[in-house]
């Protein structure tokens, strides 16, 4: 039903007419002040509709969209049955800017200053087709259920999938999970490419909890096993560990493990990560199948140790941050693999009840000789629950470097951006929100450049 | 097509092979530790921590059950200070109706059994405490080598405690207390602990007619305006939530209705979402404990942003310039939103910048350097070379 393109008449009339039906809801009687809604769960019918309009100047072009979010949820198809669920994005280029860059899948973006891959242009309308799914189930889908439709396989690597999957609890504290379907690559389905796995959820209480799984993908490249354990530890107060290993085919893929404490006597969280890449990712892989082609990224062994923090100081100050660092196995100095230093700081604080103002620099060194280093302010007003603005500049200084390998020549060059920022959220009640941004950016590479963009979330 | 692997290739050598090994082999390990030790009841059963006093805590000493679970385990019959009483060998092997001992009193208590009762089939020397008495009372070893059986002390239930049920309805039905005291049958020791939990305990009250609703109905200080003992503990107001998920929602729900959580806490969020820096952290914290946000937050919640709000460095020399090098050292932070199919959407037919060489110029000719057999990067991984021009995909800086 819904492709990667429609270009059809009839979408762009239901696009503006779903525009024009959801300005409509908006004049339906809101909440009374202080009346307490009831939680998305006890309506049957619940989600949300962003509209965004996004404006964009660069020189004397221009470009502007209209983008649509729909999130919707039926709790009650059939009562005791089923229930269902969408998400999609509805995109229309309302200026009917023509562009001479192509579609999807062509790099060309000099060819257009505002070119990127979600961006609506050459007078068209179309429909991305995130979810859209029935859940099946006796009685009640705690009990289990079958999902029909096209769904985010979270459990199995966030596989986007039209796929069956069942959910089975077997006992209280284990869930048994299944699915087989088609792969979906950019809202479309991947003719030929097949997937499939099952995977074992058990959970004896909220601080224990494990995942096993195994799952195969077929696609006209090469066909690939994977497998994984993880699991989520609370041990003691404060404290929750994670750890996932995976593999893949006959190989070993990766371990991550991740820890965190909070320390109540100093308000002070502390983040621990380490995540270890056992194989080369690139041919043959997964990591180069129609899904997930990525040769330009291949990847080689690497270790990478993060240490974060959230700590809370005297006089309303706040401070967190974190370093982090990778060793690559064999440091070839190309584009996916090189090791490199990252840090981050943010200085916050709170003269007045309404007011807060925030510090941050991040630093990147990659080697060899590619570094960034920025550094942003923030003064952010909230007068009540409602309102929040923000203005805000951030600065960032690159290097990069570019090499020729057949003449040994070295090309460097180091950009210095600014970028001017303003945001104001408007909760208009408990069912509508307004949200502004306007950016504004200087760069040593492009003229003046310009986006804002106008957000109405209506939630129902 | 391959056979799938879970186990890998015993001649396999290297870190990573011998990780998976060690992970695979040791998976059915962990299993039967799960089996055998992470059951739910043995977690919930655990005592708190002394680091983290106030998580459950307060509400199994109030509420009559564990944390975790509406029903306090049965205590070591062992313990001194308490009293063996095998109800398994009265009460099933023996069948005697629990009226014999426990017979119902004006106020419709079930009396507690004195050495009164008890003197029906055994033999009590009350004035000339002996070894005899340790077939009930439990007395510490060191005492019972001192044969200090005077230090007996007998504990009594008091008449009037925090419950005030009365039991009067189901007197004279024989078999039916143990529809609410399930632990009851086949307990070893003498406790008032063996109270049912309100899961089991309403649907035999309803029966009866009793107001389950009406906290008074068996709690002598307790209603909708007086909360639990336990819900004044110091530190309860920063941990009920942890103890909602312990104790499960139901047994909150008991008193409170949903209404009442959304009260505060859609008025008042926690503290950690104030500060400014938690629009950027706050991703890393769901990361930790996902269920955690899920107590208030589904996931509309996060779409409601996420799905049409880029993060504040999306700007267009990000666009345009820099997010390769960004993804190629940090992929993992573009992950949390696009799959790597967004890549391959504008790169499959992508082509790197030329390099500002002065011969790269229109007109050059590009394979007299870039031929297929050079060993010029590009063409390593290049694919088959178009019949057209190489400025079709590759262009100057």
């Amino acid at each position: 039903m819904f492709g990667r393109r429609s270009e059809t008449g009839w979408f762009a009339f239901f696009l503006r007419c779903a525009a024009v039906m959801a300005m409509a809801v908006v004049g339906l009687p809101s909440v009374a002040e202080g009346q307490v809604l009831p939680s998305p769960r006890q309506k049957n019918l619940h989600g949300f509709v962003n509209t965004v309009y996004r404006s964009r100047w660069l020189d004397n072009e221009s470009d502007r969209d209209l983008y649509q979010y729909w999130d919707v949820e039926v709790e009650e198809l059939v009562p005791g049955s089923a229930r269902g669920a969408f998400s999609l994005r509805l995109n229309s280029d309302l200026d009917g800017r023509v562009s001479s860059a192509p579609g999807r899948g062509n790099y060309v973006f000099d060819r257009d200053p505002f070119y990127s891959v979600d961006d609506a242009r050459n007078d068209i309308e179309y429909a991305d087709l995130y979810t859209g799914y029935v859940d099946l189930y006796n009685g009640s889908p705690d009990g289990g259920f079958l999902r029909l439709g096209r769904q985010y396989l979270d459990e199995f690597d966030w596989i986007h999938a039209d796929a069956a999957k069942l959910e089975l609890p077997v006992t209280s504290w284990a869930t048994l999970k299944g699915f087989f379907g088609q792969a979906v690559s950019f809202y479309s389905g991947h003719t030929d490419d097949w997937t499939g796995g099952v995977g074992l959820e058990i959970k004896p209480s909220y601080k224990n909890r494990w995942w096993l799984e195994y799952h195969r993908y077929e696609d006209d490249i090469a066909d690939n096993d994977s497998y994984a354990l993880e699991t989520w530890q609370s041990p003691w107060d404060g404290a929750w560990f994670h750890a996932r290993f995976r593999g893949l085919d006959d190989d070993a893929r990766d371990l991550s493990v991740n820890m965190s404490q909070y320390f109540a006597p100093w308000d002070l969280t502390l983040f621990l990560d380490y995540n270890r890449l056992f194989t080369r990712l690139e041919d043959e892989s997964r990591q180069d199948s129609p899904f997930y082609r990525t040769a330009l990224l291949y990847q080689r062994p690497n270790d990478y140790y993060a240490i974060r923090f959230d700590k809370a100081l005297p006089y309303n100050l706040g401070l967190s941050g974190g370093l982090g660092v990778q060793r690559v196995s064999e440091n070839d100095q190309d584009y996916g693999n090189r090791d490199y230093e990252h840090g981050d700081v943010t200085l916050s604080f709170y003269p007045f009840p309404n007011w807060y103002y925030s510090l941050s620099g991040e630093w990147w060194n990659a080697d060899p000789d590619n570094s960034f280093f920025g550094y942003s302010g923030e003064i952010g007003y909230r007068p009540n629950k409602c309102i929040d603005w923000a203005i805000g500049s951030s600065y960032g200084q690159y290097v990069f470097r570019y090499e020729d390998e057949t003449y040994g020549g070295l090309f460097r060059e180091s950009p210095f951006v600014k970028t001017y920022y303003t945001s104001l959220r408007w909760k208009i009640d408990e069912q509508n929100q307004l949200r502004v941004n306007l950016d504004f950016e200087d760069d040593d590479l492009d003229n003046d450049y310009y986006t804002l963009r106008l957000t109405w979330g209506k939630y129902f | 097509m391959k056979a799938p692997a879970f186990v890998p290739h015993l001649r396999s050598i290297g870190a990573g092979k011998r990780a998976a090994r060690l992970v695979f082999l040791s998976m059915p390990l962990a299993l039967l530790w799960l089996a055998g030790c992470q059951l739910p009841r043995v977690v919930k059963e655990s005592a708190p921590s002394p680091s983290s006093p106030s998580v459950g805590a307060g509400l199994t000493e109030d509420w009559g059950g564990a944390a975790g679970s509406p029903v306090k385990a049965t205590p070591d019959p062992n313990t001194p200070g308490l009293q063996r009483f095998s109800h398994e060998q009265h009460v099933t092997e023996n069948e005697l109706e629990c009226a014999v001992c426990h017979e119902i009193g004006e106020s419709g208590r079930p009396k507690m059994p004195d050495h009164e009762v008890c003197s029906g089939c055994h033999d009590i020397n009350e004035t000339e405490p002996s070894a005899d008495c340790l077939t009930c009372h439990v007395l510490s070893q060191q005492q019972v080598q001192d044969e200090a059986f005077a230090d007996i002390a007998v504990r009594r239930v008091p008449e009037q405690g925090e419950f005030q049920f009365n039991h009067s309805s189901f007197a004279g039905e024989p078999g039916v207390c143990a529809n609410c005291h399930k632990q009851a049958p086949g307990s070893l020791v003498a406790t008032d602990n063996l109270r049912g939990d309100h899961g089991s305990l309403f649907p035999a009250l309803r029966e009866k007619g009793f107001d389950t609703k009406n906290c008074t109905t068996c709690h002598v200080s307790m209603g909708k305006n007086t909360p639990p003992p336990s819900h004044s503990n110091p530190g309860f107001l920063q941990h009920h939530g942890a103890e909602y998920r312990t104790m499960g929602s139901s047994y909150c729900m008991t008193c409170q209705v949903e209404k009442q959580c959304q009260t505060c806490h859609e008025q008042t969020q926690p503290t950690s979402h104030l500060r400014p820096e938690w629009t950027r952290s706050h991703g890393k914290m769901g990361q930790v404990d996902e269920e955690k946000c899920q107590m208030c937050h589904n996931e509309q919640s996060c779409k409601i942003c996420h799905s049409s709000q880029m993060p504040q460095d999306h700007t267009n020399f990000f666009r345009r310039r820099s997010h390769g090098n960004i993804a190629a050292i940090n992929r993992d932070r573009c992950l949390v939103c696009h799959k790597q199919d967004y890549c391959q959407a504008c790169h499959i037919g992508a082509a790197p910048l030329m390099t500002p060489q002065p011969f790269h110029v229109a007109g050059a000719a590009c394979l007299a350097c870039h031929s297929p057999a050079s060993a010029v990067r590009p063409l390593r991984r290049h694919g088959p070379l178009p019949q057209a021009s190489c400025l079709n995909c590759h262009r100057f800086q």
